[in-house]
């Protein structure tokens, strides 16, 4: 080390046998080392997952983040055995980040692994469709098990305990035949025991699709106090399990951006005990990135009643978004005449009154075509539009229309 | 420049001379009416421009409240990461079939470009030099350059391919507006048996710690001795000792392990040598140390020569 003046002499030391890799490294922890450890007392509340018969803890994992192999560790050794990832997550790192640390743990057979393959699709339509682009391959059985194959190695396992078909929009997307059949194929195999549909959008009626399908062992759902359609989501798990099919629930916060807005306080331990108050629900799979995250969630197990005070808490939260907070349905768009892109001013409004960030609602509000912005609301007198959630549309447009920060 | 070459303390002390190509937009109304791509500062090529790429798909954009339609379950990850916006479309080029997505993510920072850059970097990719640091993969080129994390995705694979990845990789880097810029704190740590493309910024909740914010961490390996050493920007000496005080009560509360405060070291040193080992000492207003090793003897000289460069 010449250049800096620091001996290479600050290196030796013993040898040894840990696993480091770019991006992911991990330090050195032995399967006789975790042994050792003492594992905190068992307080965990399992549910068995339909069908598949998966003893599976309420509180699972949602591993997207690979900074800190630690937390995955942590949660292993708090028997939180199952673990949700997937193929496209930061290219792959997520999935590397699991193999590599249940490899060192030696923890294969006691872990559950889910993981999630990504196809083609017409973002209007709501279908697969075979014109694959770059970063969407065509949803085939050949490149289905591509994906496959190359998940199998980052994880260093030769089979996936769950295997999904990623982010389905409609039950076209869930029932998509070809797809269905290459899943059933890796089920054959042996290269998955169990397969499912993930969905974010429309999912009560994914779900039922997929149930219907008569293929799936698990459905994975968004599923919170804050979603419009709750309930239709509820009933629609309650017929998923009726039918023998797991339900595994994400999302159970409200979302990431929602969590980091301030002056929102979201209780989510309030929050998860709402999820879990579905006795169909088997699992959730929230990120954790802090340990205090990984504590609060799993003490969740020890006691799942929603307090009164809890009940209050989320009440009074999900009505923020009357306060502040465009969904984003759209369906205020087609009630404008001119068709102005609302859901945009809405969120515009918001960074600006909620956030005081106007440098953020100006960009929103630049970004948008002229023939659709908040120049068109300007040059009208009679505002047409409505929210079925009682935004008020015409006011806020007023405001901004006429607000230093917007028109500067 | 790269990260990944053998001379990474000179890669990792970035400072860009490159030319801003465009003004900086936040000031100009009127040109932020013309669209979407305006706003950043950067306008995605339109159709045939550059010279022999067209326009396949419309151009998009998405924020923070619908990056999930985009990119799923990641959209968490890169709002942790001060994602701010994606610009993207899809290009062909006249030679060759198949076609390239370009993304041009816009995060708050510098370092939280990097820091996304870093993360999606594989240890099959092969480091270039465009921008302030370039990966290639098989059919994926990523930079960073300033804010902008810049990734193409190309439909096909092979030397072609890549040939033009890399092309077209430098022309939009010649159109981002660019400033000189420097990761410093990646300056303060040791060149010598770094573990190529290791470096990254994490900007919260380093070490499953909510108070660690803006972490840098290298990975090192010598005869089979792997750790990583790490410097956290707290802010202020008075922050960091606030810090260093909740990491010790932290471990000491795990009860993992022996958790040990060595005053004879200077700096002092807290030794947890637990499951997973850790060396930490605090310096002004940071803190440094090793994790990942297996001999606590390596984590204690490692973060010794860490603090030995931080006080220079």
């Amino acid at each position: 080390m010449k250049n800096d003046g620091v001996s290479r002499r600050w290196f030796i030391g013993g040898a040894a046998t840990g696993v480091v890799s770019a991006g992911l490294e991990l330090s050195g922890y032995s399967q006789a080392e975790a042994a050792k450890q003492e594992t905190p007392a068992p307080e965990i509340s399992y549910r068995v997952l339909g069908r598949t018969g998966l003893k599976i803890p309420l509180i699972s994992f949602g591993v997207m983040n690979s900074d800190n192999p630690d937390l995955l560790r942590r949660a292993f050794d708090l028997g939180l055995n199952h673990v949700d990832t997937a193929h496209l997550y930061l290219r792959g790192n997520s999935e590397r980040v699991i193999g590599e640390v249940v490899e060192q743990r030696g923890n294969r057979d006691s872990v559950y692994i889910a993981t999630k393959m990504r196809f083609a699709r017409d973002r209007e339509r709501h279908v697969f469709t075979n014109e694959a682009t770059a970063r969407e391959p065509a949803p085939t059985e050949e490149n289905l098990f591509q994906q496959l194959e190359t998940s199998l190695e980052r994880l260093r396992t030769d089979y996936i305990d769950i295997l999904y078909l990623h982010s389905c929009y409609s039950p076209a997307m869930a029932t998509y035949e070809p797809l269905m059949k290459a899943l059933v194929k890796a089920k054959e195999q042996g290269k998955a025991r169990f397969i499912g549909v993930s969905t974010h959008r429309d999912e009560a009626n994914v779900i039922r699709s997929a149930v219907d399908a008569g293929v799936y062992d698990v459905v994975l759902t968004s599923y919170n106090y804050l979603q419009d359609h709750k309930d239709a989501v509820g009933k629609a798990i309650a017929y998923a399990a009726g039918r023998g099919v797991g339900v595994v629930a994400m999302k159970t916060q409200g979302g990431k951006r929602l969590n980091q807005q301030e002056g929102v306080e979201i209780n989510h331990q309030a929050a998860l005990k709402w999820v879990f108050a579905n006795p169909h629900v088997c699992t959730a799979i929230p990120g954790m990135t802090t340990f205090e995250q990984m504590d609060s969630n799993y003490a969740v197990m020890a006691d799942l009643e929603l307090s009164e005070a809890e009940e209050r808490e989320l009440k009074l939260a999900s009505l923020l978004p009357g306060t502040y907070f465009c969904q984003s349905c759209r369906e205020c768009v087609p009630t404008c005449p001119e068709r102005v892109e609302i859901p945009s001013l809405m969120r515009a409004y918001m960074y600006a009154e909620a956030y005081g960030n106007t440098i953020q609602a100006e960009e929103t509000i630049g970004g948008l075509p002229e023939n659709r912005g908040l120049g068109v609301c300007a040059d009208c007198t009679s505002c047409q539009a409505r929210c079925r959630r009682d935004l008020p549309i015409a006011d806020r447009v007023r405001e901004m229309a006429g607000a230093r920060w917007s028109m500067a | 420049m790269t990260f990944s070459t053998s001379r990474p303390i000179r890669h990792a002390a970035i400072i860009l001379m490159m030319i801003a190509v465009a003004a900086c937009s936040g000031g100009d109304p009127s040109q932020e009416a013309q669209g979407p791509s305006e706003t950043t500062g950067f306008a995605l090529p339109a159709d045939g421009e550059p010279p022999g790429w067209s326009l396949v798909t419309e151009l998009e954009h998405y924020e923070a409240d619908n990056l999930w339609e985009y990119i799923n379950g990641q959209a968490d990850f890169f709002i942790d990461y001060g994602f701010v916006r994606v610009d993207t479309a899809e290009y062909r080029n006249d030679q060759e079939s198949g076609s390239v997505v370009l993304e041009v993510y816009r995060m708050g920072r510098p370092q939280e470009a990097f820091g996304i850059f870093a993360a999606e970097r594989t240890r099959d990719d092969r480091p270039l030099e465009i921008g302030a640091g370039a990966y290639l993969g098989a059919n994926v080129l990523g930079f960073w350059q300033a804010e902008q994390y810049v990734k193409l995705t190309s439909f096909d694979e092979g030397p072609a391919v890549e040939q033009l990845l890399i092309a077209l990789a430098e022309e939009i880097s010649s159109r981002l507006p660019s400033q000189g810029h420097e990761l410093e704190t990646l300056v303060l740590f040791p060149e010598e048996d770094r573990v190529e493309a290791s470096e990254r910024f994490i900007p919260k909740n380093f070490l499953g710690q909510p108070y660690l914010t803006n972490a840098y961490r290298v990975g090192y390996t010598f005869d089979s001795q792997q750790l990583q050493l790490f410097v956290v920007d707290t802010g202020s000496p008075e922050e960091a000792q606030s810090h260093f005080k909740r990491l010790e009560d932290f471990y000491r509360e795990r009860d993992q392990g022996p958790v040990i405060l060595e005053t004879t070291q200077n700096p002092p040193m807290l030794i947890v040598d637990g499951p997973s080992k850790m060396v930490v000492f605090r310096l002004d207003h940071r803190l440094g140390g090793a994790i990942g090793m297996r001999s606590l003897d390596v984590g204690r000289t490692a973060a010794a020569a860490l603090a030995e460069r931080m006080r220079r």
